[in-house]
């Protein structure tokens, strides 16, 4: 069978025509600034259709500390050739805003094996806290201290804040990222874009509202969300991270770790091909 | 070359911790009676960090005077370092260049009809651990045969990666790296390969904006859009396979996957500008194991080396991704840091190319290159600012019927089969703009460069025994 070029840019039509969208989770009385936990299945597209391959999962948890506080969990894992993982965890404590920042949080990071063994040498754990407006990162036995500039970000943070924020064409919300806890990313902003009516076909017909994400460092994301402020889709470039069923969600990446291991044991016994 | 040179059974750390000792006994250090080049332990990098990304056009970075993209990571090497103007990729294209990189064999020698290195050639880890007591560690892109892989002959590979989406599989391999030097005893030296996929994603770009876009996408970055490049026109008399290589590719008005994509300014524009991002996305990332071997004290002590596999078309002579023999798609960034020991904030013009990093990689070692290497050394260039005498390099191109040999004042391109050829006059004409190749005052110039070509393939032993010869006349 040839291959054809998808040609176009992502967006939730051409997803679901690809067959990327299922139904997506209920509703059910979402309060973006309550507490709330979603999934995300993270799929990385070579731009042919026919060739997205849902390789990761992202869980984010909300939980509200006060009017102006909320912790804020991640799980992130990916999971690479010959069923290598990579599995981040974060926990930060942040602080409401447009957007959202982080006052306290720890980060680990930890790869795995095939054999789901973790490699000790690869565990890299992070603290980090924002104190009278410098941000100070220990890791292992060393520290730094990251230039950012207020208000920053991370993109997962980033996640909360998006759907908090009003549909209403508005100053730009800028922002510095600090990616993964890390890499510092300026002059970010978010645009909206307004909404479009969508029939996404098995997902149903949904109003989406967008908001761009432009910046230094990154290709630019495009963000879909319904009426009820939930994030459906996060695009960019070749990725894009579609709301799941947090089981189903496991259950793929499952499926491809599997297949990885398959791959896996037949180049060992395959060496030289 | 003989095992003769492996050292004892000690490892590096051991043999360092030892090292005073023997001094006092007024030995000679273990690793200097195994090297066939003994070094002082001044004189050898405590630890070597390589690093490769894919598809980086050689101005892509501010440090090189770019002023659409920001990369600081990269900037700090180069201004640390020196860098090579005129460096050039073995081949153009991923496979191939990766199997001369780490080989130190031409393309059309190293590389098998499996996309491997050709069997009885040593890769760089294989033939480092042969020689010595490094483990050379391996993270992420490999691609020789397999994209990504835990069954690297010859080393440690820390993480693999995924094909096709840099985006995710990047970030992994920075954790992993930046892990490994913080858990590691500072006084255990390192021999680092990181390789990444970015920004080569760019590829996988183009296939979802491939159909032009009758408005910018984004407005706002209507003026942040980088000016086409001065030899966007290029000159029409190029060989046939050139001219495919053009066409073929999504920009032109029929693609190999039949999608016609017939780009106006604006868009090759926005490409150049998304180009750029996935640039800035992988200096990050180096950035982050640059901090890693700063915090942990190993700046001072680390030799650093930042490459790429090919360049990118970027716009020039209308060209988007790779393949191609113009300097845009054939020169790669190469820069070598070394704090104290190489001249910072150098730009060197010597020819220079892929295949010149594995042997000079060895002779900061400490021992022989590999078997019949073709590349040459850098090491006293960069260490001693001793000339290196070299008339010429050689790319291979064009699924190896095609060669580019750059000399100091000339290019000269060639496709097997093809009465088409190419000579650019690279000091008037540094975009290749004009082809001088039928303009008979320039027949010797041609003639002189077809010579110094066929005396460097006779040379050669291509693993399918088929030696290139350029018979045009």
């Amino acid at each position: 069978m040839s291959r054809t070029i998808i040609g176009t840019p992502f967006d939730p039509a051409i997803l679901a025509t690809e067959g990327e969208l299922a139904p997506f989770p209920e509703a059910a009385a979402f309060d973006p600034a309550g507490n709330w936990s979603q999934t995300y299945r993270l799929v990385g597209a070579r731009g042919f259709h026919g060739e997205n391959t849902a390789v990761g999962m992202i869980r984010i948890k909300r939980t509200s500390i006060a009017d102006d506080r909320f912790r804020f969990e991640t799980e992130y894992r990916v999971v690479l050739q010959e069923a290598m993982e990579n599995r981040v965890t974060a926990d930060a404590e942040c602080r409401v805003g447009h957007p959202a920042t982080p006052l306290a949080w720890t980060h680990l990071s930890e790869h795995r094996g095939p054999e789901q063994n973790v490699a000790s040498r690869l565990r890299l754990k992070q603290r980090g806290e924002t104190h009278n407006g410098r941000v100070k990162i220990r890791l292992d036995r060393h520290t730094y201290q990251p230039e950012l500039s207020n208000p920053w970000t991370t993109e997962f943070v980033l996640f909360e804040s998006l759907q908090r924020l009003p549909f209403a064409v508005a100053p730009h919300v800028r922002f510095d990222l600090f990616e993964d806890f890390s890499m510092v990313k300026r002059n970010q902003r978010l645009i909206y874009r307004g909404p479009r009516d969508f029939d996404l076909g098995e997902a149903g017909e949904h109003r989406l509202h967008r908001f761009d994400h432009l910046g230094s460092g990154i290709v630019p994301f495009e963000y879909y969300l319904d009426e009820a402020h939930r994030l459906l889709v996060a695009i960019s470039g070749n990725k894009f991270l579609v709301l799941d069923d947090d089981e189903r969600a496991h259950a793929t990446i499952e499926a491809f770790r599997e297949r990885q291991i398959g791959t896996y044991n037949w180049r060992q016994r395959n060496p030289a091909e | 070359m003989t095992d003769n040179h492996k050292t004892s059974g000690l490892n590096r750390r051991t043999f360092i911790k030892l090292g005073g000792g023997f001094a006092l006994l007024g030995l000679p250090a273990l690793r200097q009676i195994a090297s066939a080049n003994p070094l002082t332990d001044s004189e050898r990098p405590k630890n070597i960090l390589f690093l490769i990304t894919d598809q980086q056009h050689i101005d892509a970075m501010s440090a090189a005077g770019c002023r659409h993209l920001s990369t600081p990571a990269m900037d700090r090497i180069v201004r640390s370092g020196t860098s090579f103007r005129e460096s050039y990729c073995p081949h153009p294209v991923c496979v191939p260049s990766r199997a001369a990189i780490f080989s130190g064999r031409m393309p059309s020698e190293s590389r098998d009809d499996n996309n491997a290195i050709a069997e009885g050639m040593p890769n760089l880890g294989e033939w480092i651990r042969r020689h010595s007591d490094e483990n050379p560690l391996y993270l992420n892109r490999w691609h020789l045969p397999r994209g990504y892989t835990k069954m690297i002959s010859g080393f440690e590979v820390l993480t693999t990666g995924l094909g096709g989406i840099g985006y995710i599989t990047d970030p992994p391999a920075a954790r992993a790296a930046e892990a490994w030097l913080y858990q590691t005893p500072t006084d255990e030296p390192f021999f680092m390969v990181a390789s990444f996929m970015q920004p080569h994603d760019i590829c996988e770009w183009l296939r979802l904006n491939t159909y032009n876009q009758t408005e910018l996408r984004y407005s706002e970055i209507a003026d942040e859009l980088p000016p086409l490049p001065e030899n966007f026109e290029y000159d029409s008399r190029e060989p046939d396979r050139v001219r495919h290589m053009r066409l073929q590719n999504e920009p032109a008005e029929g693609t190999r996957y039949g999608a016609p994509g017939r780009w106006d300014e604006t868009h090759w524009r926005y490409y150049m500008w998304n180009y750029y991002r996935h640039v800035e996305m992988v200096d990050a990332e180096i950035g982050r194991i640059l901090r890693a071997v700063e915090l942990t004290g190993g700046l001072e002590d680390t030799l650093i080396v930042l490459t790429s596999d090919h360049g990118e078309g970027l716009g020039h002579h209308q060209t988007v991704r790779k393949g191609l023999p113009y300097d845009e798609s054939a020169k790669v960034p190469l820069v070598f840091s070394w704090p104290g020991h190489i001249a910072p904030g150098q730009v060197d013009p010597t020819l220079v190319s892929g295949i010149d990093i594995a042997p000079t990689l060895c002779d900061f070692l400490g021992i022989p290159p590999q078997p019949e290497a073709r590349g040459r050394s850098l090491r006293d260039l960069l260490t001693k600012g001793s000339p290196l005498d070299r008339e010429f390099v050689v790319v291979e191109f064009a699924g190896g019927q095609g060669r580019a040999l750059r000399t100091k004042d000339y290019k000269y391109i060639v496709v097997q089969g093809d009465d088409q050829r190419q000579l650019f006059d690279m000091r008037k004409d540094p975009g290749e703009t004009r082809n001088l190749a039928d303009d008979p005052d320039y027949a010797p110039v041609v003639a002189h460069h077809r010579d110094l070509l066929n005396r460097w393939e006779s040379g050669l032993k291509p693993y399918n025994g088929e030696h290139f010869v350029d018979r045009t006349s």
